[in-house]
């Protein structure tokens, strides 16, 4: 036990700058994928088929690539057309396209969950569409969205460790070379383990508590 | 000031509307009564542009009400309507409630608009509800600050759709006496409703839809009292005798 207390205060201190760049390409990938999810979701939902058409496509074509491959394929292929780009930001590029789909499926069901009632309030006091969106619907989806929502940040949280194989340096990149180089496996892996807890428990947690606080907002 | 004329609508291949003529007068309040489904709703939504049309002409004030036509929206700042299951926003308190059309789309002062709207639900007797949002408030009260965000655009003339029918029947009073003050103050009103207590004391004139045409209208006393028409009397009987 006490090897493994020594060993791990050793260790920490290299999988923290792990922990970082986890921390750094999820919150990055986070605001891509929420910021092209919205768009996806407002392109379907509004029932302009020049926009909701391709939307549809676009999601469905990229839900339907493992996203190791869709990273491969920013990271190996983009260059062969002229776009170079370093390894966390095809990392990020590629965790938030991927989960842009989900997040964007997600809005689309939060905006349409929305009374219809409500739609017609905002028009019968003269507001526009984008109008509507911004200060009828959009607020009450986000409500209604805010759980999947939360899940949905735990699963790219976690999925960041994918971004690992095209050599981002982030928690279980760092956690994979300390273990080869020191064979100590179990003390490395588990302590990967639980950093990655340390992050998702408070995310779920802090997610719980914004949703009692709406709740209450009336 | 609404001028119904010729009005034909259809949902795909049922005709809902066949042909309404009607006009309202400015400071008038009609009432519009009928069978379930007989269009009722249909008609007041057409006014406001919630739906199109196919045939006919609706306008107010002279002006054309076209679906197509970009000027749509501002054809519903001028006319309000109030529903029947309220439609309140949830996320906004009775103010902000009232206050969200002037100051987002009207975009008036929001200090002027504020001292408005609380005027607004002091009138309608929500003065200590301000800052309540509508889940913590009853029936009747939300559908007061409904009437009060629909007199805070200023409307030439509201409509009414049922708006006591989702209502517990104790609250259905304190609605209708708000109601009754607008019509005192000449209030451009037209209003879907079962009251017929209400329609008689209050409006002017009453239609009687039913599949599509207006079957009969008139002076309410004069139609609620004598109507002309088995269909009226058949209807009348059973609102009135709903056992
Ligand atoms: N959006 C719609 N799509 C298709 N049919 C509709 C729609 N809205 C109403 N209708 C039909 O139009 C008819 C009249 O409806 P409505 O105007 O709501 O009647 P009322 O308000 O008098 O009860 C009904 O037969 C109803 O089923
Ligand atoms: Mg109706």
């Amino acid at each position: 036990m006490s090897t493994f207390v020594t060993n791990a205060t050793e260790y920490l201190p290299i999988l923290l700058r792990g922990v970082w760049l986890t921390v750094l390409t999820t919150t990055l990938a986070l605001c891509l994928a929420t910021a092209l999810g919205l768009v996806w979701a407002i392109m379907r939902t509004s029932g302009i088929s020049s926009l909701s058409v391709p939307a549809r496509f676009l999601v469905e074509f990229l839900r339907g690539i493992p996203l190791l491959v869709v990273l491969f394929y920013i990271y190996f292929v983009a260059p062969d057309i002229g776009i170079n780009l370093t390894a966390l930001q095809a990392g990020v590029l590629g965790l938030g396209l991927a989960h842009s789909c989900y997040l964007g499926e997600t809005f689309r069901a939060g905006i349409e969950a929305v009374d219809k009632g409500q739609i017609e309030a905002a028009k019968s006091i003269g507001m526009r569409r984008p109008l509507m969106m911004r200060r009828v619907v959009l607020p009450q989806a986000l409500r209604i969205v805010l759980p999947p929502y939360a899940n949905n940040m735990v699963m790219l949280l976690k999925d960041s460790s994918l971004v690992s194989v095209i050599s981002v340096q982030e928690l279980t990149m760092q956690g994979k070379m300390l273990a080869s180089s020191t064979f100590d496996n179990m003390t490395v892996f588990t302590l990967v383990a639980a950093l990655y807890l340390c992050l998702t428990i408070p995310l779920n947690f802090l997610m719980r508590r914004v949703e009692i606080h709406m709740e209450q907002a009336g | 000031m609404i001028a119904f004329d010729n009005v034909h609508k259809s949902f795909g291949r049922h005709e809902v509307l066949r042909g309404i003529d009607a006009e309202i007068a400015k400071g008038q309040v009609v009432c519009l009564i009928g069978p379930s489904g007989s269009g009722k709703s249909t008609l007041l939504r057409c006014v406001n542009g919630l739906e199109d049309y196919q045939r006919g002409r609706i306008s107010i004030d002279g002006v054309v009400v076209d679906a197509a036509s970009p000027d749509l929206h501002s054809i519903c700042t001028r006319v309000s309507m109030v529903f029947q299951k309220f439609n309140l926003f949830p996320h906004r308190t009775a103010l902000e409630n009232v206050m969200e059309g002037p100051v987002y789309v009207l975009k008036e002062d929001r200090q002027e608009v504020r001292e408005r709207a609380m005027a607004l639900l002091n009138r309608v007797g929500l003065a200590e509800k301000t800052n309540s949002y509508p889940s913590s408030l009853s029936g009747g009260q939300q559908q007061r600050v409904a009437i009060a965000r629909a007199l805070a655009m200023r409307p030439q003339a509201i409509l009414f759709d049922e708006p006591t029918s989702a209502l517990d029947p104790e609250m259905v009073g304190e609605v209708l006496q708000v109601m009754r003050v607008l019509a005192d103050e000449d209030m451009t009103m037209l209003v879907v409703t079962h009251e017929i207590q209400f329609a008689r004391e209050v409006s002017d004139r009453v239609l009687f839809l039913d599949g599509g045409r207006i079957v009969e209208q008139g002076p309410a006393g004069e139609i609620l009292r004598d109507p002309k028409h088995d269909r009226t009397r058949d209807f009348l009987r059973r609102v009135t005798h709903p056992m």
